[in-house]
């Protein structure tokens, strides 16, 4: 099934980065920090785990999310599983299946204590087999855990987050994340550190590093070293990661690799031909190439119909495309204007259902201002009854 | 010791295909068919089609020059059209003929809606109706294959042999009488380029494999016309024979391959590149049993090419519903 899901096939790139084991940069004028932990008897519980990751600070390389935060979301929800993510579907990013491969037993550990704690029957790790990187040798399991294979196409990553049916609630935490927990529970030391992968076809010394959380990305280039002169370096995947132009910038928690890329040619103008790459590629069924010519020529009306909106930025259209045009950055344009446009809406909705709500009160206050003057005209004897009353009492 | 570092959208990597490649192979589809023109009538052949490539890639630049001030050398998606156009008209075709055909196709059809990929009717199906009307004598008198055509500017009519092609036969109620072999293979008076049928459809298997074109618009081209044959027979043959005649003798196999699957001009979405060839063929079939011309193929393609956006636009409705239903699925559970 997953063999024949749209998308694309990806060159992935991820040796040698991937055997090497991983590198620590040690920043040596900084101790290890530690923390007191919580008094535990055994395996913690739920509330002493929230509380290790709390005090840990551990944050999810996922979303950038704390740990601790999602154990305590996910205890107030009916869960069906315990997910470690090690989905690295893009090419040259090995950051998360590297830790999965050279300390899948602590991954495994943690993962089987989260488990443990929300009371969980179900965990599993998830790592990416691209039918390109045959060499790669993934366990199918570990410490009694077992690691399911996600094959097929590139973009992977949200056919993970369907595992076991859509319908069925998951915690999905990174091994990264889940490694630092082991160190909190194991060893009480705070997560300072982050994993990451430094490659592209400029480094010279391609591997995965575990770094201090706000290492400046010279840094890191000068640990592994240039080949070549790079012209982009790109924080994040080589499909989705952003580029930076100033070399100081800190490397935090959510950024899973540096890439250094040397361009091989400018690129060449050429309209769109309207191939269809684009279409067949998509994994989430759109039609890129009407939607850029609608951005390109400015005309956003009539477009809501092609859903930008449901773009999920996996950059397939443009890396496909043999017109080497910038689709998905178009695509993402007219998917903010869309989304701004739709807020807007609901905006205009909303003050339309006040104005109506406020019409109502308006018209109920009318009416029962006009009443009581008209009651007021009747009753005015009445109400003076009343106030003898009143006096008599 | 750092070049000027650059801010790029994402993605960082390509698949490194290009547009370029992409003309090309349509370009080396189109070199068999030469080979068998120059069997069939000499090097007049060749030089027809050296006339309508260079003229084409010529006025293609001058295009650009004219659109963006440059030239794009990687374009040669003129020189496509340029290879295309002296396939569907006759050997005997004067060299000016083709030439006509070839700068009406780049400056009339798509000059004025701003160049490649912007196009709204394919270039040679527009240039081969425009010539069709000016010279239809010239145009539709068939030559018979086999004999050396002369390389002469103007040729003088009373030297070559001319037959009746099969779709003029068709149209006047009567069976052709060739070797079954002789017509796969295209030995009969048409067309230089589109009577062929076996080499035509290795072509395709050759762009299908390329993924340059769709198994699924020629097929169902090729399929409803047949169908329509079945439904509508013109002579009194046994069906199968009727079906050949009709797809082959024609250029209803040249048409669904070449013309109807231009990149630019064809829906985007699969079913409604399927509705497109449905539609195309229909109209293909009115043209050959109803039109005054012996090749309909070109006017039914300029005319389903109109219904191109439309289709998409239908289409697209129609997978938005199906698309919201699924993401209101995902998101509510």
């Amino acid at each position: 099934m997953a063999l024949f899901s749209k998308g694309i096939v990806l060159e992935q790139r991820k040796e040698p980065a991937l055997s090497r084991e991983i590198v620590q940069l040690i920043n040596e004028e900084k101790p290890e920090l530690l923390f007191i932990p919580p008094e535990v008897e055994g395996t913690p519980d739920l509330e002493q785990l929230i509380t290790i990751a709390e005090r840990a600070m551990i944050v999810d390389e996922r979303d950038g999310r704390p740990l601790a935060e999602k154990l305590y979301a996910a205890s107030q929800k009916q869960l069906f599983a315990v997910v470690a993510d090690a989905v690295d579907d893009e090419p040259y990013v090995s950051s998360q299946l590297g830790v999965v491969l050279h300390h899948g037993e602590s991954v495994a550990e943690a993962l089987k204590l989260c488990a443990n704690a929300l009371d969980i029957s179900k965990y599993c790790i998830l790592a990416y087999k691209n039918v390109t990187d045959l060499t790669i040798k993934l366990p199918s399991r570990i410490n009694t855990v077992k690691v399911i294979h996600i094959y097929g196409k590139y973009p992977a990553e949200n056919r993970a987050e369907a595992l076991f049916g859509t319908h069925q609630k998951k915690l999905i935490i990174g091994a990264n994340a889940l490694l630092h927990l082991y160190r909190a529970v194991k060893e009480y030391r705070i997560q300072t550190t982050c994993f990451v992968t430094v490659s592209g076809n400029c480094i010279a010394n391609a591997r995965n590093m575990e770094l201090p959380i706000g290492t400046p990305v010279k840094d890191v280039l000068d640990f592994c070293g240039l080949a070549l002169d790079p012209s982009r370096i790109v924080l994040g995947g080589s499909m989705t990661g952003q580029t930076i132009t100033d070399l100081d910038t800190p490397i935090d928690v959510t950024t899973r690799a540096v890439l250094a890329f040397e361009d091989a040619a400018v690129l060449r103008k050429f309209n769109c031909i309207g191939c269809g790459r684009c279409v067949t590629a998509c994994p989430q069924g759109l039609t890129p190439t009407l939607i850029y010519k609608h951005v390109v020529a400015g005309k956003y009306d009539g477009a809501e119909i092609l859903d930008a909106t449901h773009c999920i930025e996996c950059g397939t259209c443009t890396y496909v495309c043999p017109s080497e045009l910038d689709v998905s950055a178009k695509v993402l344009q007219a998917k903010k204007y869309f989304l701004a446009t739709e807020q807007e809406h609901i905006a205009q909705k909303d003050k339309l259902l006040e104005n109506r709500r406020y019409a109502w009160e308006r018209m109920f206050r009318d009416f029962f201002a006009a009443a009581k003057k008209i009651g007021g005209l009747f009753s005015k004897k009445s109400s003076g009854k009343a106030v003898k009353v009143k006096v008599k009492k | 010791m750092l070049k000027k570092l650059k801010q790029v959208d994402s993605p960082h990597i390509r698949r490194g295909e290009h547009s370029t490649l992409f003309m090309l192979d349509a370009v080396i589809a189109l070199l068999p068919l030469y080979v068998m023109a120059y069997i069939y009538y000499g090097p007049r052949a060749l030089i027809l089609g050296g006339i309508g490539m260079v003229s084409a890639l010529v006025s293609g630049y001058l295009c650009d020059l004219f659109i963006d001030g440059r030239i794009n050398f990687s374009d040669i998606s003129a020189a496509v059209t340029g290879l295309i156009l002296p396939l569907m008209m006759p050997a005997s075709i004067p060299y000016y003929v083709v030439l006509t055909a070839t700068l009406f196709a780049v400056f009339a059809v798509k000059l004025p809606f701003g160049g490649t990929g912007y196009n709204m009717f394919n270039p040679a199906a527009a240039g081969f109706a425009f010539v069709s009307v000016c010279w239809p004598d010239k145009l539709f008198n068939y030559p018979t294959p086999m004999r050396q055509l002369p390389l002469n500017l103007v040729i003088d009519e009373a030297e070559i042999t001319f037959s009746t092609s099969v779709s003029q036969l068709l149209s006047s109620g009567l069976v052709p009488d060739i070797d079954s072999i002789d017509f796969v293979m295209g030995d009969f008076a048409g067309p230089m380029g589109v009577t062929n049928a076996l080499v035509l459809l290795s072509c395709a298997v050759y762009l299908i494999l390329r993924k340059s074109i769709k198994w699924s618009v020629p097929f169902t081209f090729f399929a409803t016309s047949a169908l329509f044959v079945l439904l509508f027979p013109r002579v009194d043959t046994p069906n199968h024979l009727n079906v050949l005649y009709e797809l082959c003798g024609s250029s209803i196999i040249f048409g669904g391959i070449f013309l109807l699957n231009d990149p630019v001009t064809i829906p985007k979405r699969n079913l409604s590149q399927v509705l497109y060839a449905f539609f195309g063929a229909i109209f293909a079939m009115l043209f050959q049993y109803y039109g005054a011309f012996a090749q309909g193929v070109p006017f039914a393609i300029i005319i389903i090419n109109v219904f191109a956006p439309l289709l998409d636009r239908y289409t697209e409705a129609l997978l938005q519903k199906i698309r919201r239903k699924r993401l209101e699925r995902t998101q509510n559970l």
